[in-house]
């Protein structure tokens, strides 16, 4: 019996069975069958073709694939080959996994025809927002897989997800639109199966998978970039007590990381064909880059306006020498403004401090400073200072959230209130572990998705990643740009010295020359 | 299943054919995403170089 925590380190990779939409094959150096798992396609047993050359046994496919996939790692687009073993046309296409071939090949398609490709532009306008451009994406999506339920589901920084867009067909009844699902519902080995494929589906939940005959049993193969390897029972059971009886997840990836999630669910075993599928993880790519256009066009917005202040700072600091509180004084609501908040503080130790907005007491600010000072860090981000420090829960109402940067000796501080957030889980929070199932031997997700709610307190609106990034790079010019006043202040200051030392000497050697001829009279 | 049953050659050809095709549309659409987003980072790096070079190099006065 496993352990509440086998999820995070489940192998998924490694499995012994595959799904029954398709056949596997793999191939050692030699060429020999080493595993073979046989869809009912397929009129013998697996364990026919272990141990035989795989050309013999099926020299078509061997013929259009083999040279192609001996030193690629992704797998092949589809390719149709008449196959004599299958005694039909089949879809065929591989990948190299370590030192083996990996051949899947599935029925073809006869219904694959002009009418049926879908037109997958997803062209995005430059305005578009995040949420509007997705739900833009599910609707297109739906109308051309035909699923029942297209949601995308956005991960936040602890790996928790949010629906923000979804889709639903008639026969849908629950929306899952704005409900949160814990971090444990899409652990860490099955995010990273997520961030290496482009595109996963799972036909038929309650098909029973076939298991994959071997000449050795001991070996095991990685199957990441295989469509047809199993899923995990506990995600089968999750699905199952969700209702799904299909499923197809299709990733967006932003910067190399996993951002979300579109998910499509169906209520009835429903299956793709594979010309389809590949025609889909473009599709991903596309809105992935998508996707990481609008993130790079706020975080572009956000630069714009920090340039402006930037460049108002910079010529204050070049005619006065300007120092930070002085700064911060005069361009405290340019300072608040820079990221969306409630208030804005500069506090340096000893008694100077500016605030703008709905600030904090000074008291309270200097207990905020104190806290910010015990840390070894020049920066600070936090939805929820509570959680750091729970004897700052009276400031809640002003400063739950705040985003702190340290310039020179000063902490310039952005806060936010707390939200009294309403969030919605699919099934209740409280058991969103997995549980110890005495009836399967095993874990089991939890049994219900029904939506619960649950209130926050002491937590500010997340900050968002550009926002973060706009205070960085505002303490990494701000300092700078005051050094450079006062260098440039100094510099006038000295050439004012010089000069004058100049003018002093000159009188004063007029002066002695008059008083030396006065002598001489 | 007997052969005579089984699409014909040309007919799967065309079908791969088509596929290809719309692969390799979109595989330009997916081309034209990535180079908008490359010129999206491109303008943001510039803007983060401009945030820097601006302040970083004081000039001597009198040389200015």
């Amino acid at each position: 019996m496993g352990s509440l925590n086998d999820c995070d380190k489940e192998p998924v990779q490694f499995v012994d069975s595959i799904q029954t939409f398709g056949s596997m094959i793999i191939v050692g150096e030699d060429g020999r069958i080493e595993q073979a798992a046989f869809s009912s396609e397929l009129p013998k047993p697996a364990s026919f073709a272990l141990g035989k050359q795989f050309s013999a046994v099926f020299s078509s496919i061997d013929k259009a694939l083999t040279s192609l996939i001996k030193s690629r790692s992704e797998p092949t687009v589809p390719i149709l080959v008449k196959s004599d073993a299958f005694k039909k046309w089949t879809v065929c296409s591989g990948h190299k996994s370590g030192s083996k071939l990996v051949y899947e090949i599935e029925a073809a398609s006869t219904e694959f025809s002009e009418q049926t490709i879908p037109t997958l532009k997803f062209q995005q306008e430059r305005n578009h927002t995040i949420e509007e451009y997705l739900a833009y994406v599910c609707e297109n999506l739906r109308v051309i897989t035909h699923f029942d339920r297209v949601m995308v589901y956005r991960f936040s920084s602890d790996w928790h997800g949010q629906v923000i867009a979804e889709s639903l067909s008639q026969n849908c009844s629950h929306s899952f639109y704005n409900h949160h699902f814990p971090a444990s519902d899409i652990p860490e080995p099955a995010r990273e199966l997520f961030l290496r494929n482009w595109i996963r589906v799972i036909p038929d939940v309650d098909a029973v998978p076939i298991r994959l005959e071997k000449i050795d049993n001991s070996v095991q193969v990685d199957l990441t970039k295989s469509s047809l390897r199993a899923a995990s029972p506990i995600h089968i059971e999750y699905l199952q007590m969700m209702g799904v009886k299909a499923s197809m997840t299709i990733s967006i990836v932003c910067d190399g990381k996993l951002w979300g999630l579109i998910a499509c669910h169906h209520l009835s075993p429903k299956l793709l064909s594979a010309e389809h599928r590949s025609i889909l993880s473009l599709t991903a790519k596309l809105i992935s880059a998508r996707v990481s256009t609008v993130n790079v066009t706020a975080v572009i917005r956000a630069t714009h306006k920090l340039k402006s202040f930037l460049d108002e700072v910079a010529v204050h600091a070049r005619d006065l020498n300007t120092s930070l509180l002085e700064i911060s004084r005069d361009n405290k609501v340019a300072l608040q403004r820079l990221v969306p908040c409630e208030s804005f503080a500069y506090m340096s130790r000893g008694v100077d401090f500016v605030a703008g907005g709905n600030c904090p007491s000074p008291h309270s600010l200097e207990k905020i400073r104190q806290f910010l000072d015990s840390r070894n860090s020049d920066s600070f981000v936090t939805p929820s200072i509570v959680s750091d420090m729970p004897e700052l829960r009276e400031l809640s109402s002003t400063a739950a959230g705040i985003v702190a940067a340290r310039i020179a000796d000063a902490w310039f501080v952005w806060m936010r209130p707390e939200m009294s957030q309403t969030f919605t889980w699919a099934g209740n929070p409280e058991f969103k572990n997995l549980y110890i199932n005495p009836s399967r031997n095993g874990l089991s997700p939890r049994a219900s998705f029904d939506s619960w709610r649950s209130e926050t307190s002491g937590r500010a609106k997340e900050w968002a990643q550009s926002e973060i990034d706009t205070i960085e790079k505002l303490k990494e010019h701000l300092a700078t740009i005051v050094n450079h006043g006062k260098w440039l202040v100094e510099q006038k200051s000295s050439r004012f010295r010089r000069q004058l030392r100049a003018s002093i000497k000159e009188q004063s050697a007029d002066l002695q020359k008059e008083l030396g001829d006065n002598f001489a009279i | 299943m007997p052969d005579d049953n089984l699409p014909t050659s040309d007919k799967m050809l065309s079908q791969q054919n088509k596929l290809h095709e719309v692969l390799n549309v979109l595989d330009s659409s997916v081309g034209d995403a990535e180079t908008e987003l490359a010129n999206a980072q491109l303008e943001q790096a510039n803007l983060d170089k401009n945030l820097s070079v601006q302040y970083e190099q004081p000039v001597k006065i009198g040389e200015e």
